[in-house]
């Protein structure tokens, strides 16, 4: 029998962090080779800084609820993860930390914080697998509909545009291969992501302002990025634009834009508390 | 800190850096350069039918999607027809290219999947293949996803009746 003062958070929270830098450390060990530490460290590790905010927030609501001792079955289900970990891929990581992030979900004994922060550690760890997994099925319907959708677009302004799938031709006969990485998809997955974990982690229950902003985001991401894909689908300068020069700045930041207000819209007025100190007044902690 | 509260954490943070450190030191760049590898499998089984390569095409204008192509220069036999070989390493988002391929030069295009020959992109094959490749990887079994898009323009024989099986002998 393991006896220890530790607490499940402290534990969970450990080995929720190797888990998660196992999941990014290839990624983040292959863009260091390729641009350099410095470089890399300034364009946040190749990261999508979302995810690891969510992470984040994850980790601080699971260690700010009120400290329950660990028990030894939560201390095997953390060595069993660390242990699981040790299998060379980033795909197993992702589900290691589902693994975890479920045990404290389906755990109802836990404090609610922790909960929520096990719910947001849930959809960090899945977006990934579940991402790729739908979009290696689906890549030519998806990729299809974006096609589609941005040479609907492309030809309000332009006549003689085209697509075929996710190939887009454009008035001058310019073609856009959309490929996985560009699909609104993609991108949709990140914005949801911080809906649901900003929203869980501040919201005890979801509200019907906040299902209308999630619903908002899911609309307002792939009509930027199909506005995108069409000024791409222009002309091989507008691609370079758009795709690797300042104008994929500002469509990143009009994500961003949209996804915060929308989030902001949300939960502003809904009957927002803090699960910490609704765990500390059940707790009876100052 | 008591002893009883480090050697949990110890174990958990030794078994960390050991598993990151291997995820760190197995990173490999990903290979962005449509060109694979395993090219000259297909020189061999496209040869024995009378096709030699001749270069490389790129289907984008970035490295995503490059395509080897041949020619048919069998003895005493003239055929302007070329055939394109593109490896599909993803899903199915590089199938309109090759199919564009074919078209404008009223070919074929068919896909191959470990040998087999599909008329249309396996896509839930191909994706349990790789999910069976990734478990062997895992497994230390190494595996490789023979996956291809071969499309013809202008073709002077049914390249479907190439012995694609032996690819994976290959």
């Amino acid at each position: 029998m393991i006896r220890s003062d530790l607490s499940i958070q402290t534990i969970f929270a450990v080995t929720a962090v190797i888990g998660f830098l196992n999941a990014v450390a290839r990624p983040v060990a292959v863009t260091i080779e390729k641009e350099g530490a410095l470089s890399a460290l300034l364009s946040g590790l190749g990261m999508n800084p979302i995810l690891a905010a969510s992470f984040v927030l994850a980790i601080i609501l699971v260690l700010h609820s009120a400290p329950r001792p660990v028990r030894q079955h939560h201390f095997v289900l953390a060595l069993a993860v660390s242990v699981g970990l040790f299998i060379p891929s980033a795909t197993v990581a992702w589900l290691m930390l589902g693994a975890l992030a479920a045990a404290i979900l389906l755990d109802k004994s836990l404090p609610e914080n922790m909960r929520a922060g096990g719910a947001i550690m849930m959809a960090v760890a899945m977006r990934d697998p579940l991402s790729r997994a739908l979009l290696d099925l689906f890549a030519e319907p998806l990729l299809a509909f974006d096609g589609r959708v941005a040479a609907i677009w492309l030809s309000t302004f332009y006549d003689q545009v085209g697509h075929r799938g996710n190939l887009i031709i454009g008035p001058d006969g310019h073609r856009l291969l959309i490929l996985t990485g560009c699909s609104s998809f993609a991108n949709l997955s990140y914005s949801l992501l911080a809906w649901f974990a900003v929203s869980r982690a501040f919201l005890s229950s979801f509200t019907r302002r906040v299902w209308i902003a999630g619903a908002g985001i899911s609309v307002l991401v792939p009509v930027l990025n199909h506005l995108r894909l069409a000024r791409m689908g222009l002309d091989a300068e507008a691609y370079v634009f758009f795709h690797s020069g300042e104008g994929r700045y500002w469509f990143e930041a009009g994500i961003v834009l949209i996804t915060c207000t929308l989030i902001l819209w949300g939960t502003r007025h809904a009957n927002a508390q803090c699960p910490a100190d609704a765990d500390h007044r059940h707790s009876g902690a100052a | 800190m008591r002893m009883r509260n480090v050697l949990p954490m110890l174990t958990i943070v030794i078994l960390a850096l050991l598993s990151i450190s291997l995820k760190v030191t197995t990173a490999r760049m990903p290979d962005t350069n449509g060109a694979f590898e395993n090219h000259r499998a297909i020189d061999i089984v496209l040869g024995q039918a009378g096709f030699v390569p001749v270069g490389w095409h790129r289907l984008t204008n970035a490295d995503a999607y490059i395509a080897r192509v041949y020619h048919d220069i069998r003895v005493n036999f003239h055929c302007a027809g070329e055939v394109f070989v593109a490896a599909m390493p993803r899903n199915a988002e590089g199938v309109v290219l090759v199919e564009a391929l074919a078209e404008q030069g009223q070919g074929d295009v068919f896909y191959l999947l470990n040998g087999e020959v599909r008329d249309v992109f396996p896509t839930l094959s191909a994706f349990m293949e790789r999910v069976r490749t990734a478990f062997g990887n895992i497994l230390g079994r190494a595996r490789t996803t023979i996956h291809f898009a071969i499309a013809s323009t202008h073709p002077c024989q049914d390249l479907r009746t190439v012995p694609w099986k032996q690819l994976e002998d290959a």
